[in-house]
């Protein structure tokens, strides 16, 4: 991905690809090198997709242990996505909703997701809760 | 309905006239047939007016007497002919023994005074034909009494028909008016009052096609018309929140990945400017979702989500998240009763912050502020205290307005908010069923205390609350919480 900012080199650790795999779907290219950066820098693997369609092409290529999914997105929305990849895959991987709506709780519970995190977010609560869904598997 | 009441009154009342006009002649021919027999029974009586006619001296005064009979009568029972509904044949012979005593009369005024024999003979004929006279006028009597007798049985039982039949009509009529009229009215009323508190997704009944139906249906399209204006204008509010705040979470998150870096003199001069960048994207976002909640209450849109929770330990967690704000003051819990109040956490949170954030933005030098909850009967009290600049007399009065600041003239940093916050908390505390108010002095600061409904959980009805003890909004709202 050309559009992650290189803040700085990336370390040693950032560059480890041993962690769970994580995809992040988000229709905003900046947004996603964000996380992306960030989630690296703790150890995981992450796969992007801009929107549910391409989220589940990614899905069959990779085999994720965690989605972040926003829930506005063009050609495939987060409801959408929610329904097919379950219909598909069953409650196999936890999903986090991540979105700017103002009931982020009432999204999740809208797809069944396990978590769910508000925009504009704390990095320490992004951390937390993937740690937490990513793990508990 | 209202025509077929009308014409049932109508109906009752034509029937009673057209019996009374009958009715009312009936005693009128009682009058005239009394009046015959009377005059007849007078000259039976004393029949020796007859033997008037044998003296010349008193001949004139019988002819006299026997004229005025004969005309009075005649025309008593001409008049009792030309009344309907009687007895013709007792009629005609009445006037046929009036005729032939006429006759009879005439001939004993022919009769020279010496032929007292048959001056005698004429005048048993008088007698015989007067004699039939009262016969026939008794009889016509008794018929007539009885007649008034049974007019008057119907006259009582018309009444009692007519006055139950009034009654009844009365009675449909004030049915019909009630399910015609008053009934939808109420419903439209009730439907109106509804539309006042906000609720646009019910529709009124139609139940006919007359200017009550047509009202209503009318009514119903300016609800609808309201409730996708509302519902448009919702929807735009809840749009632009979402776009506002999505460029927001990417500089925020920016922010907070440049602030990663490891310490060094590069990080020293950069972390002060991702502190307050970082703050700022706090802040504008509570102010869009600050902005949102206030268009939502103009709109009555807001729904609590109300269920137990304990206070206490919002108060708590709340405290020490405001404090992580601020370093020149210190947050002090002098007083938190245990409590679990039935509302929306959410907003009742909102209430606090909204009452914290002041008291820190309102005492510049830093200083102390105390959070107090006591019990107050069935109600709780929250009280948030600072020692800063205080609110000027002349402003007290409008500082729940909507878009009102206090503090006007004072810099942006000093009063970033835009007269919402206390604003919201009032909306809040007044939906749920509180009171808001405060007390404060120039240059020595405010005091903001709120009352909630709270009463008191029987100890065995607790478990089944579901309490949430640690709540899920200290990690998803993010007020509050700075680069550390």
């Amino acid at each position: 991905m050309t559009t992650e900012p290189q803040m700085r080199p990336e370390s040693a650790q950032e560059r480890q690809t041993v962690g769970p795999m994580i995809l992040v779907i988000d229709d905003s290219e900046d947004l996603l090198g964000a996380v992306k950066t960030a989630l690296r820098r703790r150890g995981y693997q992450v796969v992007t997709a801009e929107n549910g369609e391409v989220a589940l092409k990614r899905i069959a290529e990779r085999s994720p242990q965690l989605i972040l999914l926003d829930m506005r997105m063009p050609i495939m929305d987060g409801w959408e996505f929610a329904r097919r990849f379950r219909e598909k895959y069953g409650r196999s991987v936890p999903i986090v909703v991540m979105t700017a709506a103002e009931d982020s709780k009432l999204r999740a519970d809208e797809v069944g997701a396990d978590s769910y995190l508000g925009k504009p977010f704390e990095l320490s609560d992004l951390y937390e809760i993937v740690e937490d869904t990513a793990l508990r598997e | 309905m209202l025509a077929s009441t009308g014409i049932t009154l109508a109906l009752i009342g034509i029937c009673g006239g057209a019996f009374l006009l009958t009715y009312r002649k009936i005693p009128y021919r009682l009058d005239h047939i009394q009046k015959i027999n009377t005059l007849t029974l007078e000259l039976f009586s004393e029949n020796i007016a007859l033997f008037d006619f044998y003296f010349p001296s008193s001949r004139t005064q019988a002819d006299a007497r026997w004229d005025k009979f004969y005309r009075l009568s005649g025309q008593h029972i001409e008049e009792l002919s030309q009344i309907d509904a009687i007895d013709q044949t007792l009629i005609e012979q009445l006037r046929r023994a009036h005729r032939e005593i006429g006759t009879l009369i005439d001939e004993m005024r022919g009769i020279p005074l010496k032929e007292e024999l048959k001056t005698r003979r004429l005048a048993d004929q008088v007698m015989l034909r007067l004699n039939d006279m009262v016969r026939n006028t008794n009889m016509l009597i008794a018929v007539t009494q009885d007649q008034l007798k049974r007019a008057q049985n119907r006259a009582d039982n018309l009444i009692l028909f007519a006055i139950s039949g009034i009654c009844l009509t009365a009675l449909f009529a004030a049915s019909m008016f009630d399910r015609t009229i008053l009934r939808p009215i109420s419903v439209l009323k009730q439907g109106a009052e509804n539309v006042g508190r906000g609720i646009l997704d019910q529709r009124v009944e139609v139940r006919s096609d007359d200017e009550i139906g047509q009202l209503t249906t009318m009514f119903n399209q300016m609800t609808e018309n309201l409730e996708r204006l509302t519902k448009a204008r919702e929807e735009f509010l809840s749009t632009a929140a979402h776009e506002l705040k999505t460029p927001l979470s990417i500089i925020k998150t920016y922010v907070q990945l440049m602030d990663e870096q490891p310490p060094g003199p590069e990080k020293e001069a950069l972390h002060e400017v991702l502190r307050i960048l970082n703050r700022q994207c706090n802040r504008m976002t509570k102010l869009i979702q600050d902005l949102l909640e206030v268009s939502r209450v103009q709109l009555r849109r807001m729904v609590l989500k109300s269920k137990p929770f304990e206070l206490h330990h919002l108060i708590e967690t709340l405290t020490r998240e405001m404090q992580k704000t601020t370093n020149r003051h210190q947050l002090r819990i002098l007083e938190n009763v245990p409590v679990i109040v039935d509302g929306d956490a959410d907003r009742i949170e909102q209430i606090l912050v909204n009452l914290l954030d002041n008291a820190i933005k309102y005492s510049p030098t830093g200083g102390q502020i105390n959070i107090r909850s006591q019990r107050r009967g069935e109600q709780i009290e929250v009280s948030v205290q600072d020692n800063g600049i205080g609110i000027p007399p002349d402003r007290q009065t409008h500082i729940f307005e909507r878009f009102y600041r206090a503090h006007a003239g004072l810099p942006y940093d000093y009063a970033t908010s835009m007269g919402i916050g206390l604003y919201l908390a009032h909306e809040f505390v007044r939906l749920h069923g509180g009171q808001i108010w405060f007390e404060s002095q120039e240059g020595k600061g405010s005091v903001f205390h709120f009352k909630l409904p709270a009463k008191e959980w029987p100890q065995e009805l607790l478990p089944t609350l579901h309490l949430q003890h640690s709540p899920d909004h200290a990690r998803r709202e993010d007020h509050g919480k700075e680069l550390q």
